[in-house]
């Protein structure tokens, strides 16, 4: 009896799972601080998915009878802020507007479509999802698919965003599996890149963009803001909020705004968002058939995402006079700014003159746009 | 899977990548729409400054002009019936160019002292150093 504590311990509970996971969340730390790989992202996931496998911690219990002190911290952050009110994607949307720049969209305006291109990636994944269904052994609802597939954006929040409304059930890992994706742009991205362009297109050097006045970068949020809701209305939590952000930061007139929406309010959301979703990665959702296939359906993909662009941008050089490098096309698939700077390196590398990551901004950010542009299609045929 | 989950798939998918390059492609007509105003914007403020110069230009012009054809004329005398005003201005113009051109002769001769030996039997001290730096010159030009 004396030694009841003992059994109720979190030694006690320990269980395989949650040791194997105690290693992923190590793993994550380990690259994040010894190798640099997107700390902002790696260190808090990998803290929470250790924080969130404590067992009998309880951090992610959520007890929607509002019992007192019977819901974790986590667990209360994950139901307000992301399942319930969906609040902490629009609001990281806010400091990226905060943070972006669209004069390179601006000056060479046909980058855009390199962003639409790279979107490929979340059809590959949605219908590869629907393909058990067809042979009667259905893995996926149609909503789960579309969760899924938006992976293929390579855009955490509107993963985030789009899960919460689809499949709540998948958010953790479908937003865990986007993230890290995204942390290994620099690994998945440059064989595709190498294997489907040729070292003289690699070698391309794109004209220096035009200078773009202010009155355009002011226009152009704006307009674009009218545009985009106009036509796919579901988007417009994300896509208002990253031009609001934006025209705070063009504006030039309201400096202490712009900087805490980039600064201190991006950085909160960050690490609440990050830590809440690393802590999802329980061991028994991780162990199950659901989320492997999730896994090898995300990596699937983001490949076909890096695919459309580059191939994209090498059918736009049959058309156009002033050659587009192939490689910014693969910055189409958002994961901003880490595939843009590696298109950038990819082409130093094949030519130490080139300088491409102005250029590579513009699919980057049009990619956003992009696939906040298809989740709120999804949301608004599935949701 | 049932059919009218593959129509709402196929539905989803058209929907999708419909909107994607009709949202997109409306925005490269924006931006360049942006970029065309900018341009007209900025063609029209050309106007306006070349508009705003140009009687000052025409007017310097005009001296230019005037002292020129007096230098080739080698200074003509004033006609009778000009007014004191114009003769004055018309002489100091003249006496602006000439100064000028005697300015200019004298730094083609300085130019051409250097490009070419100077003669041999120039006494002056100032000859025998152009004639030394002349030789060094060209010496290293040489060995280049």
């Amino acid at each position: 009896m004396e030694f009841q504590f003992l059994l109720e311990s979190g030694f006690a509970n320990l269980s395989w799972g949650n040791a194997v996971l105690f290693l992923l969340g190590g793993g994550f730390i380990l690259a994040a601080i010894v190798k640099g790989m997107e700390p902002y992202v790696l260190l808090p996931i990998g803290l929470g998915i250790i924080l969130g496998n404590l067992p009998g911690a309880g951090l992610v219990d959520f007890d929607p009878t509002g019992a007192v002190q019977s819901s974790g911290i986590f667990g209360i952050i994950f139901h307000y802020a992301l399942s319930s009110w969906n609040l902490l994607p629009p609001l990281i949307f806010l400091g990226l507007g905060a943070l972006t720049d669209f004069g390179p969209i601006i000056a060479n305006p046909k980058t855009l479509l390199l962003g639409a291109a790279a979107q490929l990636g979340i059809f590959v994944a949605f219908w590869l999802a629907l393909l058990p269904g067809f042979f009667n052994a259905p893995l996926f609802t149609l909503e789960e698919a579309g969760a899924i597939g938006i992976i293929g954006g390579a855009d955490g929040p509107t993963t985030i965003f789009a899960a919460a409304k689809l499949a709540p059930d998948l958010l953790g890992i479908t937003a865990v599996v986007a993230y890290s994706y995204m942390a290994s742009v620099v690994f998945v991205q440059p064989p595709l890149m190498r294997l489907l362009t040729t070292r003289r297109e690699r070698q391309i050097e794109m004209k220096t963009p035009r200078e773009v006045s202010k009155a355009e970068k002011l226009l152009f949020p704006a307009g674009a803001m009218l545009i985009i809701i106009l036509f796919v209305p579901e988007s417009a939590p994300l896509i208002a909020m990253f031009m609001v952000g934006n025209l705070f930061r063009e504006s030039g007139v309201v400096p202490r705004l712009s900087n805490a929406a980039s600064n201190e309010i991006l950085n909160i959301a960050t690490i609440f968002l990050m830590i809440t979703i690393g802590a999802q990665l329980s061991a028994e959702r991780v162990f199950q058939g659901q989320t492997l296939a999730i896994l090898a359906l995300g990596i699937v993909a983001f490949s076909c995402g890096t695919v459309g662009g580059l191939l994209f941008a090498k059918l736009l050089n049959l058309f156009v006079k002033d050659k587009v490098n192939p490689l910014i096309g693969s910055a189409g698939v958002s994961a901003v700014p880490m595939a843009a700077r590696t298109a950038h390196n990819l082409g130093q590398q094949a030519n130490p003159g080139n300088f491409l990551l102005p250029h590579a901004m513009g699919p980057n950010v049009a990619g956003v746009i992009g696939s906040a542009v298809v989740a709120g299609v999804f949301i608004a045929i599935l949701g | 899977m049932t059919e009218v989950e593959l129509s709402r798939a196929l539905m989803l998918t058209y929907a999708g990548v419909g909107a994607a390059f009709v949202v997109l492609g409306s925005l490269i007509v924006y931006t360049l729409l942006l970029g065309g105003l900018g341009n007209w914007r900025a063609r029209r403020q050309a106007a306006a400054r070349q508009q705003q110069q140009r009687p000052e230009t025409a007017a310097a012009t005009t001296a230019s002009a005037a002292a020129t054809a007096a230098v080739e004329v080698k200074t003509p005398a004033a006609p009778p019936d000009l007014s004191p005003q114009l003769a004055a201005a018309i002489a100091a113009a003249v006496a602006m160019a000439q100064e000028m051109q005697r300015r200019e002769r004298a730094e083609r001769a300085a130019e051409q002292g250097e490009s070419t030996r100077p003669a041999a039997d120039s006494s002056g001290w100032k000859e025998q150093g152009r004639i030394a730096a002349f030789d060094t010159r060209r010496l290293r030009e040489r060995e280049r």
